[in-house]
């Protein structure tokens, strides 16, 4: 493929050079072309490409200490503008990096300009555009994943029901207000991407417009223990106390799921004055665990959580079973059997490994099994994905083995053309 | 900066251990902890706090024994018999009532807390102990008293997530 592509992409269609004696021809397009030829040229393709294995691996290196999340957030997030890798002792590796989310634009436009508009048209090149094509589109379902993705589990025992995923690592705020009868009306979010990179010392106001209070968000940890003054007095080393309660920071671990968050939450009026002091403290429990505060004669509750997603429909777990390699608690198979009830419809299926259920562009994936407890019910826990580009690798894929396929069955039907010898030699 | 509501799910209806409580407006609900699944502070310096937890029931003697771990704290005599103790009718079955008053040693490394009352009831269900506390200066203790057993008596096992008839057996089974 290199040597066509080079072939192909060093051949200009579109610029020929200018002839002695046409200085201004020459001048007048320069800027625009140069602009062209730098934005389609190797050069460019060449350091993306070793930006790009810079980036893999000092990203690999760094994940075998600050976990996964962490390296993704930092190499791979569309805000990671500029990247210092860092190793396991915290050592700084002097070669700042752009972001990888940016490496990939610049190389789609190139891609673009280089391998698809700047090309030789023809019929020996169409397999190396057609694999061109699938790579832009691999990038591209990368940018729609990065943009829109949404992923969570869902946690069902066996013979119950569920129609609510939990995301994996991003927290929220959720303030209920109370019904006439007291009950739980339709809870107001606050977004993890509003909050969740605050620092300890760094304070965030939230507007609530349709309520009559606004909130503070203060001493944001990521990964925090919540403590009991009066049963811990031992570790308190000054943190605030509230409700006889304070959090205190602890290391985060790699497995981000596994971080607890916690935050202070001051209720203030529309004046900024303070009505309630409230601690937060996500716990991983399968259930709401508020906090409440009377504010102006009403009750709330609030609570931070791991973000949560209503389902279009409800999963109902009719059996799930599973069994662990020999000596070990890794799965080597499990299966789940479910019935999908959407609007009154019921569907069943059954859920494999590696066999997802597919509804309306969300996914559902058996991610964990656990088997019955004492006297209680196996579970399945399902990775939900909703991914528009969900299936476009896929398709890329296919896309480039074809175009490759294509380019050298046609090299080869030159070769072999060329080869063999004519009648007219023969004779 | 809210991104918005969103619409309630089966999670908003989920309750510790399936218990389902409902208290009064003038205790307000802390944070939880392993040990309280509920967790309530009152009084007007919201320093008195009101908790239900749920321990497994080992032995026959288990509730008793759980009372005068109760009693020691307030270093009063034990008792011999569950007998002894006023009887309320909660969860469907009988919880027995706890009184007492003196300093307060709450043990776990917390200081004791002089001039305190408590109330409070063990529920034995099946192979579980359900216990809700209240402890507070006397006089807001006693000015809680109604609303205490009101809370107790409203407690009721509620799992709104069984998905088939055969399956809706969320209460422990009664020996």
């Amino acid at each position: 493929m290199s040597d066509s592509l080079n072939a192909s992409r060093s051949t200009k269609v579109d610029d020929p050079p200018a002839k002695s004696g046409e200085p201004g021809r020459k001048k007048g397009r320069s800027v625009w072309s140069r602009a062209f030829r730098i934005l389609a040229g190797f050069e460019l393709a060449t350091i993306c490409l070793l930006l790009l294995f810079a980036a893999t691996f000092f990203g690999t290196i760094e994940q075998t200490h600050v976990g996964l999340y962490q390296t993704l957030q930092k190499y791979f997030d569309m805000e990671a503008i500029f990247i210092i890798p860092e190793l396991k002792n915290g050592k700084i590796v002097p070669l700042p990096l752009p972001g990888t989310f940016w490496v990939c634009a610049v190389l789609c436009v190139n891609m673009t300009l280089g391998g698809l508009v700047r090309i030789r048209k023809g019929w020996k090149t169409v397999g190396v555009i057609i694999a061109h094509f699938s790579m832009i589109f691999l990038m591209v379902a990368g940018a729609v994943s990065q943009l829109s993705k949404k992923e969570g589990v869902m946690q069902v025992y066996q013979g119950d029901r569920s129609d609510w995923a939990r995301s994996y690592t991003e927290p929220s705020i959720e303030i209920y207000p109370s019904g006439d009868k007291g009950e739980r009306v339709k809870p107001y979010v606050v977004d993890s991407e509003h909050f969740s990179g605050l620092d300890p010392d760094e304070k965030l106001t939230i507007r609530l417009p349709e309520l009559t209070f606004d909130l503070v968000v203060t001493g944001f940890l990521r990964s925090s223990d919540l403590l009991q003054l009066s049963r811990f007095k031992e570790q308190h080393k000054g943190e605030r106390v509230v409700d006889g309660f304070f959090l205190q920071e602890r290391p985060r671990v790699q497995q981000e799921e596994a971080n607890l968050t916690g935050c202070y939450l001051t209720v203030q009026d529309k004046e900024g004055k303070v009505l309630r002091e409230l601690v937060l403290h996500y716990n991983g429990m399968g259930f709401p665990t508020p906090v409440t505060a009377m504010v102006k004669g009403k009750r709330y509750e609030f609570s931070l959580t791991r973000w949560i997603w209503p389902m279009p429909f409800e999963v109902e777990l009719d059996k799930t079973m599973g069994e662990y390699w020999p000596g070990t608690q890794a799965p080597s198979w499990f299966q789940s059997d479910i019935t999908k009830v959407d609007d009154g419809l019921r569907n069943q299926y059954s859920i494999v490994m590696n066999k997802p259920m597919r509804h309306e562009g969300i996914t559902l994936y058996q991610a964990s099994w656990a088997p019955p407890t004492p006297g209680g019910r196996p579970s399945s826990g399902f990775a939900i994905v909703q991914n528009p580009s969900d299936q476009w690798p896929k398709w890329s894929l296919y896309i480039a083995s074809f175009g490759l396929m294509l380019h050298f069955g046609i090299k080869l039907f030159r070769f072999l053309s060329s080869s063999l010898p004519s009648k007219k030699s023969d004779a | 900066m809210v991104t918005g509501q969103r619409d309630l799910v089966l999670w908003d209806r989920a309750y510790p251990s399936n218990i389902k409580d409902s208290a009064p407006e003038e205790w307000r609900r802390v944070p939880w902890t392993q040990m309280r699944y509920y967790n309530y502070r009152f009084g007007a310096k919201e320093d008195g706090e009101v908790w239900l937890s749920v321990i497994p029931s080992q032995g026959d003697d288990a509730v008793l024994q759980n009372v005068n771990r109760w009693y020691n704290q307030f270093r009063m005599p034990e008792i011999t018999e569950l007998g002894e103790l006023k009887q309320e009718p909660m969860l469907n079955v009988t919880g027995y009532v706890v009184e007492a008053e003196g300093v307060y040693h709450a043990g776990m490394g917390a200081e004791p807390r002089e001039d305190s009352k408590m109330l409070a009831v063990a529920i034995p269900y099946s192979t579980i102990i359900v216990t809700v506390k209240m402890v507070g200066s006397p006089a807001e203790v006693e000015a809680q008293r109604d609303n205490f057993l009101g809370y107790c008596q409203s407690l009721d096992f509620f799992n709104v997530a069984p998905a088939k008839e055969e399956d809706r057996v969320q209460k422990p089974e009664k020996e």
